[in-house]
């Protein structure tokens, strides 16, 4: 059912706007927002300033042929969902002052776009060179007779722009890797379609969006061959399974493999030409991500499975963990959910991870290798197999006493202030796990604590409580290395930078989501912000990717997490974590 | 996929068989404690996660046939009628589904900036200070990605606070049983800010 699809809202909107027969303008002001309805053949959308919407949603149910023209003349900047377009890109920045227009297939399912801001060239018209610099949208089509072996992508182009290569030709042809950031397998084939996004600060292209191709087990039985497209999907299911699944030893700079299973029986992921020397069995349910590292000639583990224990399920064995079947493995254990001992298997490779993480009363110790490592409640201890195939532990602990306002809480509510602090730690180490850092932050406490009258700006809170005399008294008794605030004060996070003991405190604010945490408790391991130093998107440079950078880590476009040159705030939190973990 | 007839859309729906996709391997019975203490209880994938058929032929042709998977509901879906001026969108959450969710369970969530639903796949169920937060990952299943999500439910029940990763973007949820908003994070990153000492 669509919005403005009854005979009411019809009726209101005939009323309301300017509607001829089958077409119509409309302002965000009209709409409340930026979603265009559904029943016209033409929607004409104006934004400009004092009548804006920060995104513009395509109708989603339109009738074939429908047309929507979009301008935006507003100095915020205007958002177009473009999921349901055949551009392969998530989103589009909509340029000022210029007419994007987009036409509706219902062969196709998606929305075209043509216009000023559009370029539509062939290889008859062009020849084998998309000429530069384009315009924001290029799409560059060939087919049967109108074809060339290698398209080549513009030799520059405006910051984002966006190239879409596709063949609808018998013949197949090859995208040059020349102006590609990373020359990875790109082999078009009948229906294939690229898109690439121009990164004026590396002077090249990187990709979007890439044809997926799914591998049956007959064609790796022998090993993966090299791959075809950047994108290789295998996803196994009954009667569709090999036991031994070999990475291919050469393939294009990050090109990627994902494989998936759902079959009854499991596989093993051979270490050749893999950047791990862990244990990958494959089970019913997981998921490995790898990406080709050509300067390495390896394949990288971007993503993994992991086995689960409970405690309880080790007494039988006297806690002793079985065999490494993933690359991680997780046990839990809690009052009621408990072994006093929890040995680390024998069976394990180099590189296997085992993360313990308790809520029980009492200390539970783990042992490996003649070593015992005890464990008290709320700590998330990582113990790695070394390079030796001893086992080693490899986090420290810092404790945390976590604080909430009581006007927060007569906002939220008790319950919700907790929840909210939980999830909020929880995506805090989930980063640090991620990131492999050598620490992981664990709750001494939750506690409400009232709100100054003078407080309009979380940078009161973030001072007073340093001398708060019942604050600093919970920390000295609970041993608080740190402490987080979280209130209804003006801001989304703040935190004292490179923090010593007496500044070891960061906030955040219940009008912005649990992510704040991460990034103001990286400011207090010693983290500025990083843009320009790091992937634009990490935690501490838009807090929009679960990882702090670091050069060993790779965006889903190639790009290290830390460029060359750049910060590797990995190292500079581990560098600190052991003072800090010894504040209290 | 049709819009919803209400401006606010349906959410993990409701009843634990719906969500039996996956079901997998949750631990052991538990045991009584060896203290008297109250009963902490996690949950994930892959627990006992025994070898399989050492037996099995090394090609799948030979392997069982598969058999039909139920589908799966579509668990959560943003209200993409009317988001509101600060880009958030409406959300109606199911909270008894939220805790029944158990790992190796699937269920389907729509957002914003993707044509198609993701297949949310639940990995880890854990209960910390009396909420239970469940996490997992978030699968595009026409393409080779898959990305973190979470959510943390209340100690009473009532209340969500959840992050959904997706190639496009970081969507953070709060809802409670009077409604909730989804909203899209990068529109707090400027607001993030640090003091020097």
């Amino acid at each position: 059912m669509k919005p403005f699809s009854t005979p009411v809202l019809a009726l209101l909107f005939a009323a309301s706007f300017a509607v001829s027969a089958q077409s119509i303008n409309l302002t965000p002001n009209q709409l409340g927002g930026g979603s265009l309805p559904d029943g016209y053949d033409q929607i004409t959308f104006t934004l400009y300033n004092g009548n804006y919407a920060p995104t513009v949603f395509l109708p989603s149910n339109p009738r074939d042929n429908a047309v929507v023209v979009l301008r935006t003349d507003a100095a915020y900047d205007v958002n177009l969902d473009a999921s349901r377009t055949d551009l392969g890109v998530g989103s589009l920045a909509l340029a000022r002052n210029l007419n994007y227009s987009l036409r509706f297939s219902t062969v196709s399912g998606r929305w075209t776009l043509t216009g000023e801001t559009v370029n539509s060239f062939s290889p008859l018209g062009q020849g084998a060179t998309i000429p530069s610099p384009p315009r924001q949208i290029t799409y560059y089509t060939m087919s049967d007779g109108n074809w060339v072996p290698t398209v080549t992508l513009p030799a520059t182009a405006a910051d984002k722009s966006v190239v879409v290569v596709r063949s609808n030709a018998t013949s197949g042809a090859q995208i040059a890797a020349t102006k590609q950031l990373f020359p990875s397998t790109t082999t078009l084939r009948t229906g294939d379609a690229y898109t690439f996004i121009y990164q004026q600060a590396q002077s090249a292209w990187t990709l979007s969006a890439a044809p997926v191709r799914t591998l049956i087990d007959r064609e790796i039985v022998n090993g993966i061959p090299r791959p075809t497209s950047p994108r290789t999907l295998i996803s196994f299911r009954d009667g569709n399974w090999v036991d031994v699944v070999r990475l291919p030893a050469i393939a294009g700079d990050r090109d990627r493999i994902t494989v998936r299973s759902q079959a009854t029986y499991s596989s093993r992921i051979d270490n050749a030409n893999v950047n791990f020397q862990g244990t990958m069995q494959l089970y019913r349910g997981d998921e490995y991500q790898f990406m080709y590292i050509a300067s390495t000639g390896k394949w990288e583990m971007t993503a993994s499975p992991q086995a689960v224990f409970q405690a309880n399920d080790l007494v039988a064995a006297n806690g002793a963990l079985p065999a490494i079947t993933r690359p991680r493995t997780i046990v839990y254990s809690g009052d009621g959910n408990f072994v006093w001992n929890i040995t680390l298997p024998a069976s394990h490779k180099p590189g296997d991870r085992v993360i313990v993480r308790t809520n029980a009363t009492y200390t539970l110790t783990v042992r490996a290798d003649g070593q015992a490592f005890p464990m008290t409640t709320g700590e998330i201890t990582s113990f790695v197999a070394g390079p030796d195939n001893r086992w080693q532990k490899e986090t420290r602990t810092i404790d945390l006493l976590m604080l909430y306002s009581d006007k927060a809480s007569a906002k939220l509510g008790e319950n919700a202030m907790r929840a909210r602090l939980v999830e909020a730690l929880g995506l805090t180490n989930d980063a640090l796990e991620n990131s492999r850092a050598n620490f992981r932050f664990r709750s001494v406490g939750l506690r409400q604590v009232p709100a100054q009258a003078g407080w309009a700006d979380l940078g009161q809170p973030l001072g007073d409580l340093r001398a708060d005399p019942t604050v600093q008294g919970w920390r000295n008794q609970l041993h608080a290395d740190g402490l987080y605030y979280e209130g209804t004060e003006n801001g989304c996070g703040l935190a004292w930078v490179n923090a010593d003991a007496y500044s070891m405190i960061a906030s955040g604010t219940t009008a912005c989501g649990t992510t704040v945490m991460r990034h103001e408790l990286g400011h207090n391991m010693g983290l500025p912000h990083s843009a320009g130093y790091a992937y634009p998107d990490t935690i501490m440079a838009g807090n929009q990717l679960p990882f702090f950078a670091a050069p060993y880590l790779y965006a889903a476009d190639g790009l290290p997490l830390t460029p060359a040159g750049g910060w590797n705030e990995v190292a500079t939190m581990n560098a600190r974590s052991a003072a800090v973990a010894a504040f209290r | 996929m049709k819009k919803p007839l209400l401006i606010f859309v349906v959410v993990l729906l409701a009843g634990a068989g719906w969500f039996a996709l996956h079901r997998a391997n949750e631990g052991g019975p538990h045991r009584r404690p060896p203290f008297d203490a109250p009963v902490e209880v996690a949950t994930g994938v892959g627990a006992n996660a025994a070898p399989s058929a050492p037996q099995a032929p090394t090609m799948g042709t030979t392997a069982p046939q598969a058999s039909p998977s139920p589908p799966l509901p579509l668990a959560f879906e943003y209200a993409d009628a009317q988001p509101a001026p600060d880009g958030s969108f409406a959300v109606r959450w199911d909270f008894g589904a939220t805790a029944r969710l158990h790992p190796g369970e699937a269920v389907r969530v729509r957002l914003p900036f993707a044509a198609e639903p993701y297949t949310a796949i639940v990995q880890e169920a854990s209960s910390i200070e009396g909420t239970r937060r469940t996490s997992g990952r978030l699968q595009d299943d026409r393409g080779v990605d898959s990305w973190p999500f979470s959510m943390t439910l209340s100690t009473d029940g009532r209340y969500v606070t959840a992050n959904f990763q997706t190639g496009a973007a970081q969507f953070s949820v709060e809802a409670d049983p009077r409604g909730g908003r989804l909203k899209d994070a990068a529109t707090e990153a400027a607001r993030l800010d640090n003091d020097a000492q």
